[in-house]
């Protein structure tokens, strides 16, 4: 449902920052207004004044707290590091008399704090909330100690009292404080490095994505110490006002300023999960707090009412967000008035809600008709019919986008159906929510396994449905327990029942979440891919299962794309394409190229293209790799020209090696040529350096950082060569890439949309041509064709043999045997960590052939 | 693999289990040999008297923790319960009144957090740093900077009071709570739904369970947990001040983090949060008991917090 709503606001948040700003901006005028109104002296320069020295020290080190939250951090430490400055910078002073030597001291002190922040964040890898806290009371320790918790006055030290006091005049009655400029001068720098620098961009990317960052040859750890090193800047800087404006370093300077920044920064609409935001929000949240408590002051209404309004201000300002509760509510309106006439038709027409589904009467048949739904204005579901019945394993097959997986949600009250009726036994029912689905007794096996990690098995396979002990209030353990062991054994399972989830196999994982279906007695049974993980031995048990279940007269649907498995337990097959329905019928009879063209559409030769290439010198050549515990002994090489198929299962350890290869996972043993040179690549940098590019197999985890314009994404591999002075060149970038949006035709509004709104197809090539940039002379592509489109796909093949004729090393790993076969020169197949087959493929290899070699049966 | 491996492997699980004990035990027998005086009743006494309210405290924020959310009102909060307790004392004169009124304040504490997060779907790190500033102008608006005498003997015993002269009321009530905390996680369905709301809430949902009931639930106990720290540490000092409490904050999610709870949520434990607390408390003791001067102990306690992270770091490498 979230992602649903995500998706379809997508559209209405390409200007949202400017909205934001601008919404800050309105509410600033309007309090300023209403002041100026209430009291006479509001709109008066003493007033200017005063606001800006309230807020010159917080809102400079919510600078600083800015960049560490846009990298998914938090600085919990700048109170007392402010304090600590002031006390070391006094000291100096007070010591050798030199105003330089004390400023220099606090920059620096403030410097050291941030280091020791960005080394146990990026390198040591503690979380940033506990290392900051931790930091908070080692500044305060060391400044009590070293002033004896005194004040220290610097009164004869001009410069301070000059940065903290003082006006500039700038003309014959007008002047500003100095501290104005200070705070002008920092935002501007700032903001300028946030947003045309090399260094801005790295922190926007870490943040949005921190995998995604590290594969396209971004210094992880390096930029998170840099960042908490700069914030330590601001800090300095900020230290050196509040000295300046108290004369005297405190002991109590800088108390809650660290929750002061972060109110600027969050009210300025930075987002705390990272990778979003900028600084003028945060200025506008800096003076907003600031005009706001100024003007409590004057209406001399008591600083405690103050912290009362300003936690109201926070909560109005996060409500209002473009995707808070405001919003959302008002959203959620304006669409419930649209959709009444339509929802009220549908409640006349299909009666049955589930709760009046009596689940002890003996149904037999469940028929999905007419079933439409779109995401955004794209249809992913046109028309489709889906009828199943007990006791019977139903095989649903389709391509990655075909739809399976949208209408197994549909089935399940995950997502609403645009159009279309659930029929059982042929009386209509409404699925309104995952718990009418349950009512119903349907239940769905995921991909990603929904075990709760530290729960036990029997508490996994109860959840929500605890049973109680007499007295109502403890859950009954050994109840549970010895039912779940009853289920288990029912299914022929041998897990110990009060074992945490989380210590269990991805098998066994799997086995216990079956258990949990069969368990809530659902008579539907929705397996998503169920052997994509799992070994050959789980397979097996998996298998026996199944027939044990539909011995139960249990409905099964069994959504796979491997031919044998079909053919091994499925009874009745259903073929979805591009988000119609196909075929529907018994399996007796089917033959598997049948399948294959039902599936695709056409026959295999029109969808993947090979043209005729000859293959040059070797690029890479791996001997012997070992990870130990992942891989073992793996050797194989790839020449320009060549593609080269990577298959085996999931787990395999296909990526695995791909990684090491590329640097982002270190092995063993073993060596890698690259160009007839020996390579060992500890950093993707080197690899990016070298001529490789990576394309991962996870787009949103690990290639694509969401939050970011198309544009950006594309250019953060080549960072390294297209700045001057670390100043991003905007119009090389522009003039590089648009030739590849060309190119490959990626469609969307413009290129500075966020890469998340487009589709996985255009994602896909964005982020090909991201990596074609760099001119690389191998490309490993990892499931480059998953959970895109039938057409993309289409084009991103004919795009691999573009390469490989330009005379480029590709390797492909895929879990897709007709893309192997279809598109790779030759094949290596892993079994568990072993490579056990390396074949030639001159369009002779059959699918049964790799499958051999992939479940380890030679 | 033979026998020896698997033996060994269980023996490093176990010490990684239990790696927050060892530590605690570790100290605890330097400490006994820099200064004998440590481990002397009085001062086990000392340091439970000074670890009880905080102790519960960080028990309420590690239940908060496992949902994979933060509570920030947790220190405030304690002052807040406080003065309002302290109000309705100097209003009735008893000691019953007050501390039901520390826990109902401290209750509705939590189930504002947890309507403001479930109701209006914002972040409990927001959420709760909006109510902290909030609660913290409500104190002093409260009390108006007026300090409460406690004088009765109920609030004496609660406070100053033993079981049979050794045992502290006090501490025999941070074990108690933890025993609550822990029978509710382990027992109850309360407990079964935190661990899936931090482990994975998506799955929860499917389940079945109504996720924002049991966050409201979650956030009231852990206010309720802040109201009976509250209790605690007024009763300890006989006077109701607007500055309790001021620490309390960080040393709970300390105790939380470092007894396991994880900031990502899903995982902790009552026994480990306890640990934890005791580990805080015993530095600070250990701190004064070694002539530390008060301003470079809180150089020390961060250092010792930094070491116990790297440790604990260490510790967890091997796991996967």
């Amino acid at each position: 449902m979230l992602q649903k709503s995500k998706q379809e606001t997508g559209r209405l948040k390409t200007g949202e920052r400017t909205v934001r700003y601008l919404v800050l901006l309105a509410i600033l005028a309007v309090v300023c207004v209403m002041l100026s109104i209430v009291t006479d002296t509001f709109l008066s320069l003493s007033t200017i004044t005063n606001i800006i020295g309230q807020i010159s020290v917080q809102s400079i080190v919510a600078v600083g707290m800015t960049m560490v939250i846009i990298t998914g951090g938090i600085d919990l430490s700048v109170g007392t590091s402010l304090m600590l400055c002031g006390v070391i910078s006094a000291t100096v002073m007070t010591a050798t008399g030199s105003v330089f030597l004390g400023m220099a001291a606090c920059i620096i002190t403030a410097m050291v704090v941030g280091f020791f922040n960005g080394f146990m964040v990026g390198y040591s890898k503690i979380v940033p909330f506990m290392a900051t806290l931790a930091m908070q009371s080692v500044c305060k320790g060391l400044g009590w100690t070293i002033s004896g918790a005194n004040r220290i006055m610097v009164r004869e030290y001009k410069a301070f009292t000059w940065l903290g006091q003082e006006s500039i005049k700038l003309g014959k009655h007008f002047s500003l404080p100095v501290a104005f400029f200070a705070i002008v001068a920092v935002y501007l720098f700032a903001i300028f490095m946030m947003n045309k620098t090399v260094f801005g961009t790295k922190i926007y990317a870490i943040g949005g994505n921190a995998a995604a960052a590290r594969a396209s040859g971004i210094d992880v750890k390096k930029n998170l110490l840099l960042t908490y090193i700069s914030a330590g800047i601001c800090v300095g800087i900020a230290s050196i006002i509040s000295v300046g404006r108290t004369v005297s370093s405190q002991p109590q300077a800088g108390t809650g300023m660290e929750f002061d920044a972060i109110t600027a920064v969050v009210i300025g609409g930075t987002a705390l999960e990272g990778g979003m935001g900028g600084l003028f929000g945060t200025l506008l949240g800096a003076v907003l707090v600031g005009v706001i408590s100024f003007g409590l002051g004057q209406l001399s209404i008591s600083p405690y009412v103050q912290y009362v309004v300003k936690g109201m201000i926070i909560l109005a300002a996060i409500a209002a967000d473009a995707d808070g509760y405001i919003m959302c509510t008002l959203r959620d309106k304006i669409a419930r008035k649209k959709d009444t006439s339509v929802k009220a038709e549908e409640q006349i027409s299909h009666g049955k809600s589930a709760a009046e589904f009596d689940r002890t009467g003996n149904h037999r048949k469940l028929r999905m008709e007419g079933i439409q739904k779109s995401f955004s204005g794209v249809q992913v579901l046109k028309d489709v019919n889906f009828a199943f019945e007990r006791g019977k394993v139903h095989a649903l097959c389709g391509e990655n986008g075909a739809g399976k997986s949208t209408l197994m949600k549909i089935l399940a009250g995950s997502y609403g159906k645009d159009q279309g009726s659930i029929y059982i036994d042929d009386v209509p029912y409404e699925i309104h929510n995952v718990r009418d689905a349950q009512k119903i007794g349907i239940s769905v096996i995921y991909q990603e396994l929904s075990l709760i990690p530290e729960l036990t098995v029997a508490q996994n396979i109860f959840l929500g449905k605890e049973m109680l002990t007499s007295n109502k209030l403890l859950t009954d353990r050994k109840k549970m327990n010895a039912l779940a062991e009853e289920y288990l054994q029912k299914l022929g399972l041998t897990i110990d029942v009060t074992s945490k989830a989380g210590t269990l196999t991805v098998g066994q994982q799997q086995m216990v979440e079956i258990a949990k279906a069969y368990a809530s007695e659902s008579w539907v049974i929705v397996m998503d891919e169920p052997t994509s993980a799992i070994t050959e031995k789980d397979k097996e048990s998996l298998f026996r299962i199944i027939e044990e279940l539909k011995q139960q007269n249990v409905a099964i649907i069994y959504i796979s794309h491997r031919m044998p498995e079909i053919f091994q337990i499925a009874d009745e097959l259903t073929v979805l394409r591009d988000g119609a329905h196909v075929v529907t019928t018994s399996m007796d009879g089917v033959k598997e190229s049948d399948i294959v063209k039902w599936m695709v559409g056409r026959e295999l030769s029109d969808v993947f293209k090979h043209s005729e290439r000859t293959c040059g010198e070797v690029v890479l050549e791996v001997k012997h790799l070992t990870k130990k515990g992942v891989f073992q002994d793996i050797s194989f090489q790839v020449r320009a020209g060549e593609v080269l198929g990577v298959s085996g299962l999931i787990g395999a350890g296909r990526t695995e090696v791909m990684r090491c290869v590329f640097g982002l996972d270190s092995y063993d043993a073993g060596e890698v040529y690259f160009l007839g040179k020996l390579v060992h690549f500890r950093r993707p940098k080197e690899a990016i350096q070298a001529g490789i590019g990576f394309v991962p197999e996870d787009r949103r985890r690990e290639s694509i950082i969401p939050r970011m314009s198309v544009l950006s994404n594309m250019s953060l591999a080549s960072l390294p060569w297209i700045h001057r002075l670390g100043v991003i060149d905007r119009e090389q970038v522009r003039t590089i890439f648009s030739q590849y949006i060309e190119r490959f035709a990626i469609k969307m509004s413009s290129s500075a949309q966020h890469i998340t709104y487009l589709s996985g197809g255009n994602q896909q090539k964005a982020i090909l041509g991201k990596w074609l940039a760099r001119n690389p002379k191998l490309l490993i592509l990892d499931e480059p064709t998953r959970g895109i489109d039938v057409g993309a796909k289409a084009d991103i093949y004919q795009l691999i043999d573009e390469l490989a004729k330009d005379g480029r090393a590709v390797i492909m790993i895929s879990s897709e045997m007709p893309e192997i076969l279809g598109i790779s020169d030759s094949i290596m197949v892993l079994y568990e960590g072993r490579q056990t087959g390396l074949l030639q493929n001159e369009r002779t290899v059959t699918q049964e052939q790799i499958m051999t070699y992939a479940t380890g049966s030679i | 693999m033979g026998n020896g491996a698997l033996d060994k492997k269980y023996i490093l699980k176990k010490v990684r289990e239990y790696s927050m004990v060892l530590i605690l035990v570790v100290f605890l027998a330097v400490m006994q040999i820099l200064q004998p005086k440590f481990l002397s009743p009085a001062n086990i006494c000392s340091i439970l008297y000074s670890v009880s309210g905080s102790g519960i405290v960080a028990i309420g924020a590690m239940f908060v923790l496992i949902t994979g959310g933060m509570d920030f009102t947790a220190g405030y909060g304690v002052a807040l319960c406080g003065v309002v307790g302290g109000f309705l004392y100097s209003k009735s004169g008893s000691a019953i009144v007050m501390i039901v009124g520390c826990m109902i304040t401290g209750m509705l504490i939590g189930l504002t957090n947890g309507l403001i997060v479930t109701k209006m779907h914002i972040k409990s790190f927001i959420a709760t740093l909006a109510m902290m500033f909030t609660i913290q102008g409500l104190i002093y608006i409260i009390c108006e900077g007026n300090i409460v005498f406690l004088d009765d003997p109920l609030s004496k015993w609660l406070g100053k009071g033993t079981i049979g002269g050794v045992i502290p009321m006090q501490a025999l009530i941070l074990v108690g709570m933890t025993a609550l905390a822990h029978l509710l996680l382990t027992r109850t369905r309360m407990g079964t739904y935190t661990y899936a709301i931090g482990g994975n809430e998506e799955a929860g949902r499917y389940a079945g369970v109504d996720i924002d009931k049991y966050k409201i639930l979650v956030f009231s106990f852990a206010g309720i947990c802040t109201g009976v720290a509250s209790c605690m540490m007024v009763t300890q000092v006989s006077m109701i001040s607007p500055t309790i409490g001021s620490t309390t904050l960080m040393d709970a999610i300390a105790a939380a983090v470092i007894g396991g709870t994880s900031t990502l949520g899903g995982k902790g434990s009552a026994f480990g949060t306890l640990i934890g607390a005791l580990i805080i408390g015993v530095i600070s003791n250990a701190l004064i008991l070694l002539y530390v001067p008060t301003n470079a102990q809180y150089l020390v306690k961060g250092m010792i917090i930094i070491s116990a992270l790297y440790l604990n770091q260490l510790m967890n490498v091997g796991e996967k």
